[in-house]
């Protein structure tokens, strides 16, 4: 170990020493009242962390709220396509008999 | 920590009660019994914030601790003790306060003061054990460590400080981190590399 080498070790051991040994400094006695009062704010007038932790829970009803909608919107979309072509068809074939016959002609070319 | 109750049937004293029950009486909606938790636990986490985070800041990441503490209580599987699962807590918030503080434009590498540098002129110089430790003990060590520690990243400081510093072992400090002992072994070997070549630069500096 060369010099240089050997006072950086001896340095960074007294650094270890201090970090292990150091005073530090007492707690504000207001500390604890500040963080309840926060508490008590975060929790609200009922409320209490859930067993499944407070996020989860209320994500998983935002999720459900958002399947709900999305669900309801893609079954009326489909129901109004669904009878729009239903209704298309059946005037292609009761209706619109010049149009089957226009098909009719290029079918017998 | 064990709890029985009175030959009498009378409901423990807060002091009696374990953490499980009160972890409980939270959940149950009882928000106030969350400061028995607090009390329980004040110096532990303070006794951690304290060692990584400088004065100015250990009130906030304190609070910030317990308040993680509190909105998470419901996922306290109990696998490990409370304590041991509110020092994660603390130890994240504490990586957590270096990374926002690494960020924000307002940190600046200083260089030493005539004192520091005389205090490692008389660390250096420190002829026995008994002389040496002495000076260590100093003040002006604090003033050394954070110029050392500011030169690196939130996370090489925070795995140099609790493997190196506080003396964790790689699969504790894993586990405070929540990182794997890999990243950590890898990590403390190349923060302690660093911590070195800052002091090595600040010995020439001085002798320059």
């Amino acid at each position: 170990m060369n010099k240089q080498s050997h006072e950086v070790r001896k340095i960074e051991e007294a650094l270890i020493h201090f970090h292990r040994h150091r005073l530090h400094s007492s707690i504000d006695r207001s500390w604890q009242a500040r963080l309840m009062s926060r508490i008590a704010k975060e929790a609200g007038p009922c409320e209490a962390p859930t067993l499944n932790g407070n996020g989860m829970g209320r994500t998983v009803w935002r999720f459900a709220l958002a399947a709900s909608i999305t669900t309801i919107l893609l079954a009326g979309t489909l129901l109004f396509a669904t009878q729009d072509l239903q209704y298309q068809v059946a005037e292609l074939i009761l209706d619109d008999s010049v149009g089957m016959d226009l098909a009719g002609s290029f079918m017998n070319l | 920590m064990s709890r029985e109750r009175t030959l009498s049937g009378e409901a423990p004293s807060p002091e009696e009660e374990t953490d499980t029950e009160i972890i409980g009486r939270v959940l149950g909606g009882d928000v106030n019994a969350f400061e028995g938790l607090v009390n329980r636990y004040r110096s532990r986490v303070f006794g951690i914030v304290m060692k990584h985070v400088p004065a100015d800041g250990t009130e906030d990441v304190a609070q910030e601790t317990f308040l993680e503490a509190y909105r998470s209580l419901g996922s306290f599987s109990g696998r490990s003790s409370f304590g041991q699962w509110l020092s994660r807590i603390a130890t994240r918030c504490c990586y957590h306060f270096w990374r926002e503080r690494r960020g924000s434009p307002t940190v600046s590498v200083s260089s030493l003061s005539d004192n520091a540098e005389e205090w490692m002129d008389r660390v250096l110089s420190a002829g026995s054990q008994e002389s040496f430790l002495k000076e260590a003990a100093k003040q002006e060590a604090a003033e050394v460590l954070t110029h050392a520690l500011e030169k690196l990243s939130a996370a090489d400081r925070m795995v140099l400080a609790l493997v190196h510093l506080d003396g964790y072992s790689v699969q504790e400090t894993a586990d405070l981190l929540g990182w794997s002992t890999v990243s950590v072994k890898v990590r403390a070997h190349r923060s302690r590399r660093k911590l070195r070549k800052i002091i090595g630069d600040l010995l020439q500096e001085r002798g320059g």
